[in-house]
């Protein structure tokens, strides 16, 4: 049986989420009694942002001609951050007076498309060849075979090449809860008879017996990868057979299941990086070619349960003396932005120049890295400063995957080609 | 090496310069029998193999039924269509239709007119000139067609829209513009690049855009400078003026759902008006939708860009760049039999790339990196060889289970979504293990039930041997029908150890639950085993 990744004092995740309830917001540093885990040890959320946000609505206080905004946008500062404050979206600012010292934004970066397809592929892996892993996939590949869901994967894009095993879907409606329980096998209009505990134990011993056969059958090629495979999702289904609640997550209410399924799935040690998409489906809901202000919404949803995030893991303790938030990167994404003026239908079209979230462990809070130009088009930086420099580099998403790699002690060279981008020096603790 | 050759199945064929050593014809007639029909050999057809090869049984599984609808299938995942969430609704229709049913009807009208062309062996240009569609009882309550409703309301026929559209097979179906729709300030942009994807293989929209500074804030200003800007002018002056050619598709509302799936003629130059760019393909000026069809057709991309993908499919990846000469004879092999899908398939078929089973000592790092030595059972491929197997089918709330993604296990078996997950995983993963065995336990069970129930001509796969499949383990009859269950699924005899082992597991299961759980524990775990579900 596969060992899972148990942190030394597990606690019940509903104590946990109860406690996460209240507001500790007032921690803005880490725990005294937190010891720095290595990027080896850091744990990542992904949270990924369908369609395009509009970076002007939050990220990017640019009060220009050149930028169309609702009249209840106001410039505001919380931590250190500079960020756009409206009383539609009053979550935002809570997240920022709350944990501005542990987040760093990253503005103008530039994705070098307007296309949503190749817009996702570039922010997750840089390029648009099918060759390269995202770059969650590298980062869960380092989990070891220990942990049962090196992603834990609720939703969003993927682009796995190498690591195609390295994430666990739940389904967006139950549905790998519902598998592991058996539950799923009553959803069926052809009804037949469930196999006895007896049977399915001597079927499992079986099937090993002849996967073992099928792995001596097909010593090299893709038959050798499938036998291994096969074996490790096994192993590790056997493990999580235990944890089916926990895994019972459904999309209708993504970002308040999402956060919960992230809390107890780290609490419980079942996985080392999560992924997590709010507003799927088509080109996402925050594809605002009309009525942008549905970004509100939006907005006001992702940040109150970026709070919650951040709550729950500030309150749940980690592995290695201090909290969950202590040993977490959260990285909150969208693959493009939106333009700065409106069109005609008071919606906003695609923008290549975005906005990123780096929050928690590993991340130096309490600043904003890179800069927008009065027409919102991204500013070179000097990546060791974050500073604005005419001589330094227009970010791309191979800064943003670097940065995500240097974080979890991942060497970026052999995934980022030179020239697409560095590490991002100034994100770093 | 002959020792290694062995161990691997295959037979002992020299290893060719590649590296690459052929199936077994047993081994490759299952291949066969999955790619083109989408089900498994039976053990008539695998003994035929055996004795007169398997290159013996193509034509006549060409012309199999199960061929046709197979391809529907395939191309559906080829093409993505099947998407659970379109733009509009069946509400925005006015008709009670369940979602499923709503979205794969018109998902599967453009792919149900290529593989009909397909199965009648018409010239594959007709994918993109023909003055047909194919529609089934939905569509026809939907859609403006000419259609003669048949009794079974989801039998698919031929039909004719009439709405003015001119011929154009698939470039025309509304099936297809639904799933990939445009918004009202991209102009068709994102169906002419699909087209260009899916029919030419040039990927536009992948191609990066190079911007010293971004130009223009505004979408008026951004409009203007596709017109203007160098950089945008490389790629939007071939998808602007395609996208022009579409703009018979155009809705004045894109929430109206009549609007957006009838074809309006009097729109068809409006592009220019819009967007100032004139109707053009790749430079040759479009004065109708009418030449849309017939300029595909001739562009030699179209019969390149078939060949590629029909490749990619049965080889179970993409063609590399150094393999353009095997591209380039498939291609002849499609254009000089007279644009005829089945003698590409028989190309594809006969090329070393498919047959190969395993890879010799000597071959390249290259070839080892790319080559697929065996595949993994696509979702709607494993759902239509389950059924044929067992009968069983994962039907919930009207949804194909194997096939969608709301309720169903599509993704999670390793499919795409055609939204967050545009290709399949050809990984087993920890969702594709217990999927599997749950749609094992289902299937094997349902089996064990009808065929113990059954006469014994009548059964599917258990008791084809014996009268009575309701065996004792003791029985000495239980050796021969287990042999009989492994060949017909796995498409091999087992050996010894494999009869003694499922005899234990009926055995055990049987003599406390009874002959009908013992034979679904059997088939069950044999469904499980990989050896099942990849080929």
């Amino acid at each position: 049986m596969a060992r899972i990744w148990v942190p030394p004092r597990p606690l019940s995740r509903r104590a946990l989420l109860g406690a996460g309830g209240l507001t500790l917001g007032g921690l803005f540093l880490p725990s005294p009694l937190a010891a720095a885990v290595t990027g080896a040890q850091r744990r990542f959320v992904f949270v990924f942002c369908p369609g395009g946000w509009d970076q002007s609505m939050v990220f990017a206080p640019v009060f220009s001609s050149e930028v169309d905004r609702d009249f209840g946008d106001a410039p505001a500062s919380a931590g250190g951050i500079p960020y756009v404050d409206s009383e539609a979206r009053p979550s935002v600012r809570r997240f920022f007076e709350a944990w501005a010292a542990r987040t760093c934004v990253v503005n103008g970066w530039n994705v070098p498309s307007v296309a949503h397809e190749v817009c996702t592929r570039l922010t997750m892996t840089g390029t648009v060849t099918a060759s390269q892993d995202d770059w969650v996939s590298i980062v869960a590949n380092g989990a070891g075979p220990e942990v049962p869901m090196p992603n834990v994967l609720l939703d969003g894009p993927l682009f796995p090449n190498l690591y195609p095993t390295a994430s666990v879907r739940l389904g967006t409606n139950g549905q790998l809860s519902a598998l592991l329980t058996g539950e799923a096998s009553a959803r069926s209009t052809l009804r037949a008879n469930a196999p006895s505990a007896s049977s399915e134990a001597l079927s499992d011993a079986l099937l090993r017996r002849r996967l073992d056969r099928y792995t001596q059958r097909h010593l090299v090629g893709t038959g050798a990868t499938v036998g291994a495979a096969t074996r490790i999702a096994l192993d590790r289904a056997e493990v999580l057979r235990g944890y089916a609640d926990e895994l019972e997550y459904r999309s209708e209410d993504a970002l308040t299941a999402g956060v919960t399924t992230i809390l107890a799935c780290f609490e419980l040690g079942l996985a080392r990086t999560a992924t997590l998409a709010y507003g799927t489906g088509g080109n996402g809901a925050w594809d605002t070619h009309s009525d942008n202000r549905v970004q509100d919404t939006l907005y006001e949803a992702l940040f109150a349960a970026l709070c919650d995030l951040c709550d729950g893991l500030d309150a749940s303790p980690g592995s290695h003396g201090g909290t969950l938030l202590d040993e977490t990167c959260i990285v909150v994404l969208s693959e493009m932005g939106r333009t700065p003026l409106y069109n005609s239908a008071a919606g906003k079209d695609h923008w290549p120049y975005t906005s990123a979230l780096f929050i928690g462990s590993g991340v130096r809070g309490g600043q904003v890295v890179g800069e927008y130009a009065d027409d919102l088009t991204g500013q070179p930086i000097d990546i060791a400063t974050g500073a604005p420099s005419a001589s330094g580099e227009v970010l791309y998403p191979g800064h943003l995957g670097a940065t995500i790699l240097a974080l979890a002690d991942i060497d970026p060279g052999p995934w980022v080609p030179e020239g697409s981008g560095r590490t991002i020096e100034a994100v770093l603790e | 090496m002959v020792t290694l050759v062995l161990l691997l199945g295959c037979t002992a064929d020299r290893a060719p310069q590649t590296g690459l050593l052929p199936l077994g014809q047993s081994a490759l007639a299952r291949r066969m029998s999955i790619d083109l029909r989408g089900i498994l050999p039976t053990t008539e057809e695998l003994r035929s193999a055996e004795s007169a090869g398997a290159d013996s049984l193509i034509d006549g599984w060409l012309a199999d039924p199960h061929f046709e609808a197979h391809l529907v299938d395939a191309l559906a995942e080829d093409w993505l269509v099947r998407a659970d969430e379109l733009k509009l609704e069946a509400d925005e229709f006015g008709v009670d239709i369940d979602a499923y049913t709503f979205a794969r009807s018109f998902a599967n009208e453009p792919t149900r007119l290529m593989a009909r062309i397909a199965a009648e062996d018409r010239p594959w240009t007709e994918t993109v000139t023909a003055d047909w569609t194919m529609a089934n009882h939905t569509l026809a309550e939907i859609l403006p067609l000419e259609f003669e409703d048949p009794a079974d309301p989801a039998e698919w026929r031929v039909a004719r829209y009439t709405d003015g559209r001119p011929a154009g097979g698939v470039v025309m179906t509304s099936g297809l513009w639904l799933r990939y729709s445009t918004t009202l300030f991209n102009y068709n942009r994102g169906r002419a690049a699909a087209l260009a994807q899916y029919l030419l293989c040039v990927d536009i929209a992948s191609r990066p855009v190079a911007f010293v500074a971004f130009p223009g804030t505004s979408s008026i200003e951004q409009e203007s400078a596709v017109h203007t800007e160098p950089t945008c002018i490389a790629c939007h002056a071939s998808l602007d003026s395609l996208a022009g050619t579409l703009f018979g598709f155009w809705p004045f509302e894109d929430e109206d759902g009549v609007e957006v799936v009838r074809y309006h003629p009097e729109r068809e130059r409006y592009g220019e008006i819009l967007t100032g760019v004139s109707p053009a393909y790749f430079g040759t000026p479009v004065t109708s939708a009418a030449q849309l069809g017939p300029l595909i057709a001739n562009d030699p991309r179209f019969s390149m860009c078939t060949a590629q993908r029909t490749a990619a499919r049965l080889w179970g990846r993409q063609p590399a760049d150094d393999e353009y000469a095997k591209v380039v004879a498939l291609q002849q092999a499609l254009t000089t039999g007279g644009f005829s899908m089945k003698a590409l398939l028989r190309a594809v078929l006969a090329t070393e790339d498919y047959r190969v089973g395993s890879l010799a000592e000597n071959a390249e790092d290259a070839v080892v990196d790319r080559t697929r030595t065996v595949r993994v059972l696509s979702t709607t491929t494993l759902a239509s060889a389950v059924e044929d197997l067992t009968g069983f089918r994962w039907i919930w709330e009207q949804a194909d289970e194997l096939d969608g993604d709301v309720t169903g296990y599509r993704v999670l078996l390793g499919g795409a979504d055609g939204n967050t997950v545009r290709s399949q995983n050809p990984t087993p993963t920890v969702s594709h293990v217990v999927a599997m065995q749950r749609l094992a336990e289902l299937a094997g069970a349902y089996v064990a039930e009808a065929d113990l129930a059954a006469a014994r001509g009548d059964r599917r796969l258990i008791g084809t041997t014996v009268d009575d499949a309701a065996l004792a383990p003791d029985d000495e009859a239980l050796a021969a029908e287990l042999i009989a269950v492994h060949r017909r699924m796995l498409g091999v005899t087992p050996d010894a150890d494999e009869r003694a082992e499922l005899g234990e597991l009926y055995g055990a299961v049987a003599s406390t639950e009874g002959s009908e759980a013992g034979w679904a524990a059997v088939v069950s775990t044999l469904l499980r085993d990989p050896a099942f579900w990849t080929y």
